[in-house]
């Protein structure tokens, strides 16, 4: 505890996550090295079929076969992650490393009530000694999520809340034995525009409130921008950027980074049209040695026509282009 | 396997695929081998059967099969009155294939006929089809079955006919809710702005598009003809003595369970293995044809 | 589900079931054949016995009213006289229907028994061993006629290891009084466990042969929603938050999966009140089915056709009923 702030609470390396498919096996996560200081929020960007959140459910141990998962490290709160026995991985889900996902209305069981949803994770991991108690307690949770009138919801299904307010169930359930790492992946997509900020506020709170270290899984950097302290960028299975999240959104050093902030639409940039990047990212399978990004590059030369290692430039940042600097500074 | 289905995929029609992919399955192609077989046995019955099937001789009441003692004569024994049971057995298949492949043609016609008119001209026609429909569902099929057979008295061609009045609502329903959706499509208003008559758009434009479930589901049912004719002979409401049927077959060997088990046996072994060949085949025919079913 | 709704969907049975008994109306009448000559029989009888039975049976009137006479004597449940058995076809029919019952029940638990574990297996070990011996198991359930199944079973069991007895309901020295009608339950509460043991034994070969075609359909669809159900976020999630696997498949996983398991079980009884005839006849069971079968022969054509009737309308209930448990089962539909 003394060295907490050196000691990274979650830190994964070589994380290779494999799907067969018909054209061979895809390495859908390739190599991917990262980690997640305590209290702080890692925003993971990248566009659906990036790996993204099939990283953070190889980390939880959630990938299912015929997926396969092998990695060099990853350990979590100086446990080794992969030196656990199944058991001892289901009991920090939940409990130390919890998740939320895209779409509350497929994420909550339909056929089940709020109460059965939140209180049963507390029961699995004796965090509540009773029923009564876990009741009580989920209704905090509810009440902590800004769910009005919780007692009385409490035995409410799922379907008979507006869609910002199952966001929060979803939350809460998440949130319910107090967890020290959050994966909230996608938590604005399916929402309206307007709850979407509510509920990156509500995250925010309660990542001060209790403390907890928060990796924000998007594939809308304007998400990112104001809640993450560093920010990784996937692409095609692999990480093509990492560094602190103002420096990289001030100035990308990759040109996939470079495409997305150009492709957003925000307040600063309305002077300047928006570019959507061009093509279409690669369909998972066996890929060739040779830059990921390279068809859809403004930049190709004939120096990317090699595979290219995630290097540093300084400052704590990574890319994975050959022209990071030029990138970055140009 | 998917290789080849995949490379081709590019050229071929979607029948030709699912052909391709129907030859590519070792067990639809095996359960169609066995069912063609016994169909073969059923029609060439008179020049393969070994013995006359009614052929009474009582000096050979329940006489074992070869290997428990008999004789070649008479491969699998005989029954109570001394008749050849393989012979039996292949006359048999004639009423149960018979019976399935009527019951289930009649029936797709009826009720393809019924289906596109409710679900085309829709209207009257489709309140009186569909009440009909609902009726008839109301009852389950054997008592249904039983019931009529009370009232017409036994015999093949009533049979038939108490099949066919419950069958075609099968047939009947999947038309109607297809035609119901191809009535939108394009082809379908291009025909109707053409000037194309009612009679034409339902048959010619409709029909050859949405038969496929139709033929698909046309198989299984078959072999639910083929077990509910069984089970009707076995009531002693099917075919009448002497024709053999497999379902009476069963019946007349039932008191004989402890001397003579070959009785009932071997027509109770020959229906399982024809329904079984016709729902595998039927299983095969859906993987093939029916893209939804796939993954 | 709202009553309205429930009293909407109820007023939307009657035109099925009037028509229901208008077909089962019309099998009886016209039937060829002159019910008097039926029930007299051989014996001799003078014009004006025939003249007057006719009269007392209302076939002298036209068809229009025989018809509302008979849809009006079967709401108060009076269908004339057997024929056989010179007693009201409703009495004679109430002494038989708790036998069928019985065994419809167990059958139905035993469906449910076999078909819903095996489904969750072989959807949570799909493409093991285990899953292929219950897809071959449920080929097998589909194909094979009940009646020889039957035999098959009587054969092994009965005749050959002597475990179950070859036919009847229950042994003469362990009747014990009539309460419910269904021994399972009157010997329970005659407080006799060898009785019911009795019964059991009795009733077992003839449930299971009754089950066999529901539970291979009910395998295969437990099997395939439940399937797609595994593939479902919430199941991701519920295995995300920790909860043991048993929780995972057990709770969330199978309450949804059972949806259309349960749906189509209701209509699948369908298949228990056919099959009933025929395992009745197998059994020597002494149930609505046998008589059935027996008064077809003896063409006691009251009896068929308030059986008939009786058990048209108990499947379009059922059907209405599967309708029911499908919007209680499913939160979504239930408003």
């Amino acid at each position: 505890m003394t060295d907490a702030s050196r000691t990274p609470l979650l830190e994964v390396r070589g994380l290779t996550t494999i799907f067969p498919t018909r054209a061979g096996p895809a390495r859908v996560v390739d190599d991917v090295s990262f980690h997640v200081d305590e209290g702080e929020c890692l925003g993971v960007v990248g566009e659906s079929g990036s790996g993204k959140s099939i990283t953070f459910l190889s980390v939880l141990g959630l990938v299912r076969p015929p997926g396969k998962v092998s990695a060099e490290r990853m350990m979590f709160a100086g446990q080794d992650l992969l030196a656990l026995g199944e058991r001892a991985r289901r009991a920090i889900r939940g409990r130390d490393i919890a998740i939320t996902m895209q779409d509350a209305l497929t994420a909550l069981n339909p056929a089940l009530t709020v109460a059965t949803q939140i209180t049963e994770v507390m029961l699995a991991h004796d965090r509540a000694g009773s029923m009564d108690e876990a009741r009580a307690a989920a209704v905090e949770m509810m009440r902590l999520v800004g769910i009005p009138a919780a007692a009385k919801r409490l035995d409410d299904y799922p379907h008979q809340f507006s869609g910002g307010m199952r966001q929060r169930i979803m939350i809460a359930t998440a949130l319910a034995c107090r967890p020290r790492l959050l994966i909230a992946d996608e938590p604005t997509t399916a929402l309206d525009v307007t709850i979407q900020a509510q509920v990156l506020e509500l995250i925010a709170e309660l990542r001060r409130e209790l403390r907890m270290s928060v990796v924000l899984i998007t594939h809308d950097l304007g998400v990112v921008v104001e809640q993450a302290d560093r920010i990784m960028v996937m692409y095609a299975g692999q990480v093509v950027e990492e560094g602190a999240a103002r420096e990289v959104i001030e100035d990308a050093a990759h040109p996939y980074t470079a495409g997305l902030l150009a492709s957003m639409p925000s307040l600063d940039t309305l002077d300047r049209p928006i570019h959507p990047i061009r093509g279409q990212a690669p369909m998972p399978g066996p890929m060739p040695p040779l830059c990921r990004f390279l068809d859809r590059c403004e930049r190709t030369t004939e120096a990317c026509r090699k595979s290219v290692p995630l290097q540093p430039i300084g400052g704590g940042r990574a890319s994975r282009c050959v022209w990071a600097e030029e990138v970055a500074h140009g | 396997m998917s290789g080849a289905v995949a490379m081709n995929a590019g050229v071929q029609s979607p029948l030709a695929l699912g052909w391709l992919r129907l030859k590519q399955n070792p067990m639809a192609i095996g359960a169609a081998m066995v069912t063609l077989l016994i169909v073969a046995a059923a029609v060439l019955a008179p020049i393969i059967a070994p013995q006359d099937p009614n052929e009474a001789d009582l000096f050979r009441r329940l006489q074992p099969p070869v290997w428990l003692g008999g004789e070649w004569a008479f491969p699998l024994g005989c029954d109570a009155l001394g008749r050849d049971i393989l012979s039996r057995l292949i006359y048999g298949a004639r009423i149960s294939i018979l019976v399935g492949a009527l019951v289930v043609l009649i029936a797709s016609v009826v009720g393809i006929l019924a289906g596109l008119a409710a679900g085309y001209l829709g209207g009257w026609v489709d309140r009186v089809i569909t009440g009909l429909v609902d009726i008839l569902l109301g009852f389950p099929y054997l008592i249904f079955a039983i019931g009529l057979m009370a009232m017409m008295g036994a015999g093949f061609q009533n049979i038939v006919l108490a099949l066919v009045y419950k069958e075609w609502v099968v047939p009947c329903r999947i038309v109607r809710g297809e035609t119901l959706a191809a009535r939108e499509q394009e082809y379908v208003e291009a025909a109707r702005a053409l000037g194309a008559s009612r009679g034409h758009v339902m048959l010619r434009e409709i029909l050859p598009n949405i038969l496929s479930p139709v033929i698909v589901v046309a198989t299984v049912r078959m072999a639910h003809v083929i077990i509910l004719e069984a089970s009707l002979s076995f009531l002693g409401l099917g075919v009448q003595p002497p024709t053999a049927s497999w379902g009476s077959m069963v019946s007349e060997g039932r008191e004989f369970l402890l001397d003579a088990w070959w009785v009932s046996t071997f027509p109770g072994i020959a229906i399982l293995v024809l329904v079984m060949a016709i729902n595998v085949f039927s299983q095969g025919l859906r993987d093939a044809f029916d893209p939804r079913m796939q993954e | 589900m709202r009553l309205g709704k429930f009293v909407e969907r109820f007023i939307g049975l009657i035109p099925v079931l009037f028509g229901v008994s208008v077909i089962v109306f019309l099998m009886i009448t016209l039937t060829p054949g002159d019910p008097v000559e039926i029930m007299l029989g051989d014996a001799r009888s003078s014009p004006e016995q025939e003249a007057a039975l006719r009269r007392d049976m209302g076939l002298d009137r036209p068809i229009h009213e025989r018809f509302f006479l008979f849809i009006a004597n079967a709401l108060r449940g009076e269908f004339g006289l057997s024929f056989f058995h010179r007693r009201p076809v409703i009495d004679v029919i109430g002494e038989r229907l708790p036998a069928t019952i019985e065994l419809t029940l167990v059958a139905l638990v035993v469906a449910l028994a076999i078909a819903i574990p095996l489904g969750v297996i072989a959807a949570v070990k799909r493409n093991s061993w285990l899953d292929r011996v219950a897809t071959v198991g449920s080929l097998f359930g589909v194909s094979m006629p009940g009646f020889w199944f039957g035999i098959l079973l009587i054969l092994l069991f009965s005749v050959k290891l002597g475990w179950f007895p070859v036919s009847g309901r229950i042994g003469f020295s362990a009747e014990v009084r009539s309460v419910t009608g269904l021994l399972l339950i009157d010997t329970l509460i005659a407080g006799r466990l060898d009785s019911f043991w009795q019964a059991l034994r009795h009733i077992s070969l003839p449930a299971l042969t009754l089950a066999l075609p529901m539970a291979a359909v009910l395998m295969r669809v437990t099997r395939s929603s439940m399937i797609e159900v595994l593939r479902a976020d919430y199941v991701l999630f519920a295995e995300a938050k920790g909860l043991a696997k048993a929780r995972v498949i057990g709770l969330h996983a199978l309450k949804n999966a059972l949806i259309p398991t349960v749906t189509v079980a209701a209509l699948e009884t369908g298949s228990l009140l056919g099959g009933n005839m025929i395992v009745e006849t197998v059994f020597g069971w002494p149930g609505l089915g046998r008589l059935v079968v027996e008064a077809i022969f003896s063409r006691n054509y009251p009896l068929v056709q308030a059986a008939v009737l009786l058990y048209a309308v108990t499947y379009v209930l059922l059907n209405f009923l599967a309708d029911l448990i499908y919007t209680w089962l499913n939160p979504k539909v239930r408003l």
